[in-house]
Formats: structure tokens, sequence, C-alpha cells
């Protein structure tokens, strides 16, 4: 069973607490954080199915992207940015 | 755990998911003598019933009796696991041959990308939740039930006033999770009216055990003890907010789910669950070759199969949800099954031995079937609920494909879900149409008005999107 | 249920290389009928990628005819009232190493002599173009015109547009005879869903061609020639425009001993990289060759060439995930050249066979076939193309008299 230790973790440069054996989301959901991401027409998205079929939890984390935040442990150091897909496009110079 | 344990690439059985049905397959063949490899994308095997440690109080029977059952398959797989290569964290993104599959893990210190062969398969991939959309579904705040109900147990309540919406008995689940959790739930909202839901539970009295049926009353009381209103035969029509959930909207339905005009009502919510079952998960099935069929009264498409729960490739078979839904419990005779199957497939056991030891489990999983055939048939969607998504309504969420666009496809005469891929993008995010897949085919449908099943988007590989570094090493 | 109807032209085949030709014929008045055995773009146009390129042709007719059609994509673009993605930002080809910078000089004043925008790249000015790039790679070759589209959209445009100029549009309809009358001409082309009296068919069925003209008593040699492609995620951009190799395109010139510096497989597969960003903001990683029948299924080992010439290129793809891989058969001919012609059978036009370069001339085909239908002058001398050419005993010589080099 998780020990539940806790540390922080780094949110577009805010500091929340996160619990070992959380995943991202559930750290940024028990901060009340929501907004994980904004589609190329800057609409919100965040968590939908929990169970990493669905992507649209996906964020930068540690500088890389579409990463799946429902499936990835909160590690202490953790980076994590909210992903615009706007600047996800190959086509931006 | 420790993960990677690899002694070898060859093993007699190569299961896929760990979840009840895989985990319960691995333990028994390792039983009956076989080399076993166990692969899953999580971190901890379970599946999505049993892997979340839930950390919130445990009340009720079924919590304990999913909690017991949980513990025991783990005990016994635990008993057993240094005989078992188990491959956590692992992607299985390609089938080579049928027998032989790719796998990707990301480790912390670089990638390790394998192959492994096995003489037989199980495919136990799960399930995943029936995909209804309703204008600003796509908000931060709605939660498919089974995604709230793995946060709840998780300890993470990710809202404060709840809607939870849909069809089903995971309703109830997650309803009595909230609850459990100290969440305020603002309402409950079924599209089954209240005669057909006390006519299910009467049919899936013979079904189910007596202790399931009194966990049912169990979660009616805990919700009625809180006094939270029920509305029946309901949809939901619409959630708003600015970047997140802040307020949505149900409607009456008729027996089709279609909308009352004048009967909508609004909640001040800011999170909403909303569900109508599962279907089977048939990516990893689809793209190693199986065969498979549109079964019309479950609402899904699922693997063919025979009584010995082999798929139309020799040598490889399927147990679990990613079969038909049936619930974990189901699930674990399956696995049981399976394994016991390609056991004597492998020469390891007899055919005449292995009926006797089966019959228990083949008992219990005729009453299994038989209940998930009578939940399934409830929640499969009926056409009146797609009445509600109005032209601007997403429903490819990767791409942000609306449903005025699949109109328009289908009116300039797409006839099947790869042709509106072609001319919309739908189905070319990072989920590759799973979340959307069986609705577009339900949108074809209503469309056109041809109820013929035609087909599922063309399985390719990756089965799951992977680094090019998987292709390289 | 069966249906009996005319048309003047019945246009078999709805990829861009049909919808082309049925949009030109359309517009100069001709009732027209499009049939296609599936739906729009469900062949080789659906499985490819969607380039416009003048950088990879030789000089003379292939670089003339391919600059014809290059010229009318803006134009088509704006006439057509449909979005098919057209962005014209240029096409860059990598050089590895003098070897391939001596020829890549030559070959590009050649091309610069034909009034193409090509240039040379400096080390320096390559790796400021495509930051990303591997440090070893020494320059590159550039062609300013060259452009990108999406090709189910286009052949999509172009049926529209034909609709709305008055053509007939028959998806689900394949074509299992064509009739001819007892002098030979043609009377009727006969589909699983009724007949279509006519006197004029325009073969545009790309790797079933050959199929088609058995139906007629003509031997079209075409091949399907399968290439894989590997979709990339939406992610940080890598480059933002057509990128490919010069290497694999040095064994088009007399320096035939060239070998590049790639593993067997690489070799035996015909890998050779390109990435092609398009408008939904993935990028696109190819590219292979072999001849696999009409499979289009990937074989993970060609895949796998192909991302390790990607990485070799661009380390960065390492990371990058991809969602998706897929398979389409180019059209090949012995020549490597389009069949845009007449036949001995009165009536009956072929416009198929244009291997890996159907999109950027799809519509110069249909401008082609549609000003050889309405009798008027061409926009240039297809003598090259002609169908007839392939009768010639030397396999090995092309439409020009010139050696066939692989």
């Amino acid at each position: 069973m998780d020990s539940g230790e806790k540390f922080e973790i780094k949110i577009d440069d805010i500091r929340i607490a996160a619990r070992k054996g959380q995943t991202i989301a559930e750290s940024l959901l028990a901060s009340g954080l929501r907004v994980f991401r904004r589609t190329k027409q800057n609409a919100p998205r965040g968590v939908y199915c929990g169970i990493g079929i669905c992507f649209e939890c996906r964020m930068i984390v540690n500088g890389i992207p579409n990463v799946r935040t429902c499936m990835t442990p909160a590690e202490p150091g953790c980076e994590i940015s909210t992903q615009y897909d706007a600047a996800m496009d190959c086509t931006n110079e | 755990m420790r993960l990677w344990i690899v002694q070898m690439n060859e093993f007699d059985l190569i299961i896929i998911g760990g979840g009840p049905a895989g985990i319960t397959a691995a333990t028994e063949a390792v039983h009956l003598g076989a080399s076993v490899a166990l692969v899953d994308e999580n971190r901890h095997v379970g599946g999505n019933v049993f892997h979340h440690r839930s950390r919130g109080p445990i009340t009720g029977p079924s919590d304990k009796i999913e909690t017991r059952i949980g513990a025991q398959i783990q005990k016994d797989f635990d008993q057993v696991k240094d005989r078992i290569s188990v491959y956590l964290n692992t992607e299985v993104w390609n089938f080579i041959d049928k027998k032989t599959i790719s796998l990707y893990a990301k480790k912390n210190h670089g990638i390790e990308e394998k192959q492994i062969t096995g003489k037989k398969l199980i495919i136990a991939e799960g399930a995943f939740e029936r995909v209804v959309p309703f204008p600003g579904w796509t908000l931060p705040g709605v939660f498919s039930i089974g995604g709230l109900n793995a946060l709840i147990k998780g300890g993470v309540v990710p809202g404060k006033r709840f809607l939870v919406a849909g069809s089903g008995p995971l309703q109830l689940v997650v309803a009595h999770h909230l609850i459990n959790a100290g969440a305020k739930i603002e309402a409950i909202a079924d599209a089954a009216s209240l005669t057909e839901t006390v006519a299910t539970a009467f049919r899936s009295l013979t079904s189910i055990g007596a202790q399931r049926l009194r966990s049912g009353f169990d979660y009616i009381q805990n919700i009625r003890k809180q006094k939270i209103p029920i509305y029946r035969a309901r949809v939901i029509t619409k959630a708003s907010g600015i970047n997140e959930v802040e307020k949505a909207t149900i409607v009456r339905v008729d027996r089709s789910w279609r909308p009352i005009k004048e009967t909508e009502k609004v909640l001040p919510v800011d999170a909403i669950a909303y569900g109508f079952g599962l279907i089977p998960s048939t990516t990893l099935t689809r793209l190693c070759g199986c065969r498979h069929t549109y079964d019309a009264h479950l609402g899904y498409w699922r693997v063919e199969h025979n009584n010995q729960m082999e798929t139309s490739i020799a040598g490889v078979f399927v147990a679990g949800d990613g079969r038909t839904i049936k619930g974990y419990a189901a699930a674990i005779e399956e696995g049981r099954v399976a394994a016991t199957e390609a056991a004597v497939q492998l020469g390891h056991i007899s055919r005449n031995e292995v009926e006797h030891s089966l019959a228990p489990a083949r008992k219990k999983l005729k009453r299994f079937r038989r209940f998930g055939r009578i939940i399934d048939a409830l929640s499969a969607t009926r056409p009146g609920v797609l009445e509600i998504l109005s032209d601007d309504t997403i429903v490819c969420r990767c791409e942000e494909v609306t449903l005025g666009k699949i109109a328009s496809a289908v009116a300039d005469g797409a006839i099947d879900v790869n042709d509106v891929k072609r001319r919309t993008r739908l189905g070319m995010g990072h989920c590759q149409g799973r979340i959307c897949g069986q609705l577009i085919n339900e949108l074809i449908w209503k469309f056109t008005g041809d109820n013929r099943a035609r087909a599922l988007f063309t399985p390719r590989i990756p089965a799951k999107p992977v680094p090019f570094e998987a292709l390289t090493g | 249920m069966s249906t009996r109807t005319s048309a003047d032209v019945v246009v078999i085949g709805g990829g861009v290389v049909g919808t082309a030709v049925t949009y030109f014929l359309a517009c100069n008045h001709v009732d027209v009928l499009l049939v296609d055995k599936g739906a729009i773009a469900g062949g080789t146009s659906g499985r490819c990628e969607g380039n416009v390129l003048l950088i990879d042709k030789m000089p003379g007719f292939d670089c003339h005819l391919t600059k014809l059609s290059q010229n009318l994509f803006p134009e088509i673009s704006e006439e057509l009232d449909y979005p098919i993605e057209w962005t014209q930002k240029g096409s860059l080809l990598l050089i590895e190493n003098e070897a391939e910078m001596e020829v890549a000089i030559d070959f590009c004043q050649k091309l610069a002599g034909e009034g193409l925008p090509v240039r040379i790249l400096d080390r320096h000015e390559v790796h400021d173009d495509a930051p990303l790039l591997a440090d070893d790679v020494i320059g590159g070759m550039e062609c300013a015109s060259d452009g990108l589209l999406n090709p189910m959209a286009l052949a999509q445009g172009l049926t529209h547009g034909a609709k709305k100029a008055g053509a007939r549009i028959q998806s689900f309809s394949p074509v299992v005879d064509i009739g001819l009358d007892p002098n030979g001409r043609i009377e009727k082309v006969v589909t699983e869903t009724g007949e279509i009296l006519t006197r004029q068919v325009v073969n545009a069925a790309g790797i079933w061609a050959t199929e088609i003209g058995k139906q007629v008593g003509l031997e079209i040699p075409i091949t399907p020639r399968q290439g894989q492609l590997l979709v990339a995620e939406r992610t940080f951009p890598v480059a933002g425009r057509k990128v490919m190799e010069f290497g694999y395109m040095m064994a088009k010139f007399e320096s035939s001993r060239y070998k590049r510096d790639v593993t067997p497989e690489m070799e035996a597969y015909g890998v050779a990289l390109v990435f092609e960003p398009t408008q939904a903001g993935n990028f696109l990683i190819g590219s292979s060759r072999r001849f696999v029948g009409m499979d289009t299924a990937c074989h993970i080992d060609v895949l796998r060439a192909i991302a390790k010439r990607a990485i070799r290129f661009f380390p960065v793809i390492k990371q990058i995930k991809f969602i998706r891989s897929y398979a389409g058969l180019r059209p090949y001919t012995p020549d490597h050249f389009p069949i845009i012609s007449g036949t001995d059978i009165p009536g009956f036009y072929v416009a198929a066979g244009h291997e890996g370069d159907g999109i950027g001339l799809s519509l110069i085909t249909g401008k082609l076939i549609a000003q050889m239908i309405s009798r008027e002058p061409l926009a240039i001398s297809v003598d090259p193309l002609k169908l007839s050419r392939f009768k010639d005993k030397q396999k090995d010589i092309d439409g020009f008299g010139r050696k066939i080099r692989n």
C-alpha cells in the first residue's frame, strides 16, 4: 500500500502538494486544478476517461508533451505545464 | 513487485492484460505447468477494478465483496508471481505474427523495447465506457463514470457538487463511493424509467447472488439517507461553464430516450459523471486479426470465439470484459477457463481432466453471462439520446469534429466510419477512434437509416501510441 | 437496384486523377459520369502523402509536365471553394556528403536553367533552415515553389466542383465489364449497379487500371508498388516544410554506382527519408518501396527501417510518438512515367500509372485528357506518355529513348 508520503510538484510555476502513489492527474485534481490542456481551438480539456484511453488529460511533463497524466505517477520535482495544442503544430515556425 | 523479471523471451502462454481475467489466467496456467508472461500497461496488476488502491472508507457489502475477491486473486497471484515474467508499465503495440508481440516500456533510465513469443496467447484487454455525448461534454469536470469511480477510489474528489447520470449499475456504485468520500451529490438522473429499473432488478434476481442484490439495496438506502433526488427517465442535455462545468441541464425522455419538450431542469453542479455501461475494448483483438461481429442486442462489436474461449485465430484466446461485459467475478472465471483451455492445447493437461474441473466455472459463467446480457441491453443506447446533439456538439474529441461535419460527410455519400474519417479527420487523433468509434457507427445508422454494421476503424500498428524509438531500440 | 443511364464520357476511378479528369471535363461542358468501385479517394489517394514536387524531377519533359501541373494548384485551390489545405512553402533535399553535393550542384543548375526557383544551401544555411537537423548534414537543395495539400480533400474538392459543373458521380459501383460493339467501339460500361451507355471511357483506375484494361483487351503494365508511412503525434515543431534526402535521388543519375550509407534493410525496402508536415499539425514520415502485390498491410521491418532513417536526420524524432502507420500502393510503370494516352480502342483513354507523383500530376492529367477529348490543343505534347511505348521490344528504354534506371 502506498505510503502517502507528501512532496511537491510544479504546475505552470505553481507548487502544489502531491502524495506518493498518486498520478499527476490525481495530484492536480486534488488541488482543485481541472483544466489540463487547451485544444487547437483553445477549448479547455481535462480528465475524462481516467484509464489512459482518451488522451484528454495529456500535458507537458518534464518537457515532454502529450503525456497521459492519469497514467503517470507524480514524482518529487516533477514539472508540468498546461499543454496548448495550438503550439503543438509542425506547421508553426 | 519487481519489474522486468526477464528470464527468457519465449513462453508457453502470454497473457495480455493484468486485470481479474488476466491474473487469474496467469495463476491458473502456472499451476498447470505452463511458462507464463503477463503484460499490463499499468503500474500494478488488478485492472481498472482493483488496481486503484482504495483509500476511502469501505462500507456496504459489495465493496467488501469486491475488496475480498480482489485480495484473494491478488494473493493467489502473489504466491506464484516469481514463476511468471511480469511486464508492468508496458504497452503491447504490435503483433508480429499472432504469437510474437512487441512490447514497449518507458523506464526511468531509458526505454525497454522487446519482443516476446508465446505458443498460446490470451487477450484480456478489458472494457471502457460507452460514450454518449451532449453539448458541453468536453468541459473539464465531466467524467466518465468509470473514470470518476477510479479517482474516488484513489482518494480524490474532483468537484464539489456532483451529478451522476446515464444508465446501468455503475451509477449506483459511483454514487455510493461519492457519498462515502464525503462528496455532495446534487442529483442522480437515470435514463431508465422506474418501471424498467424494477423490471431489470427482478430479471436479474435469478442471475446474481442474493448478496449482490442486497448490496444494490444498500446503495439505494445510502442514497436515500442523503436525501439525494433521483430523477428517472432523464438524460443530460447540456453542460455549461466558462472553463469548467458550472451547471447541467437534464430533460425527461420517452422510452426511446427521445427528449420531451419543455421538461428541462437546470442543476447547479460542477462535476458530472455520465455513463451508459461498458463496451469491450477490441483494440488488440482486432490488430491481432481476430474476427469480430456486431451484437445488435448488446449494442457493441465483440470478438468471435468458441466454447473454449478461442478466437478465430488458433491458439489465441479471450477472457473477461474484453470479450463481453459481465463484471469482474465473471472475468475471473473466464480467465480460469481460458488458461485451462490453453493448457489443454499445450498438452499440460488432458481434455477429460479438465471437463470435470471446469464444470463449476462454466456453471457460474452461465449465470454471469445472463446477468451481463440483461445489463447490457439496459445500457445500450437508444436512438433518441442522439437527438440532444446539435450541429456544433463535438463527437470526436481528439480532432474536435462536430456532429455537423459528420452529417455533411454522410450527406455527401460517406457510408462507413472509414469514409467519414477520410473526410473529417474523425478518429485520427491520439485515441485513434477508441472513444468515438462505437458512437460514430450509431450516428451513421441514424443519418442513413441503414442499420448494417459495416466496420470499425481499420486496426494498424501501433496498438497505442509509442515513441519512434520503440521501432529502433 | 439496376439502373440504365448514359453519358458522353465515363471516367473509371475516383482518386485524385479520376476526379481531376472529371472536373476538367465537366468544366468543359462535357456530359461526364464518374464511377468508382468504392468511395471517392478510397484507393491510393486515401493512403499517401500530399506533395506537389518539382525538386526531384529530371530536366526536360519530366520537369515541364510537372511545372505545368504545379502552376495549376494555386488557382484550382481558389476555384474549388473547398479546403484542400494547399500550402506552398517549398521543399528541401538534405545532402549528406561531398559526393552528393557535387551532383546536387550540377542538378540544381540544370533545373535552374529550366526556370525553377531552386538553390543550393550550404551547411550554415541548411541548419538555419532546419535547426533540429542532425549536425553532420552538410547542405541542402531547395525548390521554393513546391507545395503540400491534403489528397483526400483534393479528391473531394474536385468531386464537388465537378458536380457543381454538372458531372454525375456514382460511388460503390464496381465496373464488371466494358461492352464493345461489333466494330470494336465502346458501347457501354457495365457496373454492379447498372449500365451506362457511352462511347468514351477514361481509365483512371490507378492500381486497378490493368484490370480495367483487360475488359477491352488492352495490356496496361501497371504494378502496385507499396509505400509505408508513419504518422506522428502533434508535438513541438520539428520542421516546417517537406524534407527529403538527396541520396535517394542519386540512383536517377549517371553515377549509379553511388551507394548511400544505409543498412541492408533500408536498401532492400527502398527506404529514403521523407518528412511531411500536414495542415492538421501532425507530420508524416516515410518512405519505402516494395513490390508486394495488392498488400496494404505494414510490415514491421520496413517501419523499423523508415524510423531509423528518419532518426538519422532528425534525432529528436526518437522521443516523439507515432500514432498510426499505413501503406499505399503506387501505380508503377516500367519507365516511371504515367500513361496519359488514347489507345487503339477508339474512345478509350488511359490516365493512370503515376507512381509516386499522382497528386502532383493530377491536375495536368485532368486538363490534358479533357483537351484530348474536346479536341483542343494540348498544353504539352504527351508522346512520351503513350500507352503504345510499352510495346517497344527494348524494355529498358523510356519514352525518350533513354536507358531506364531504377
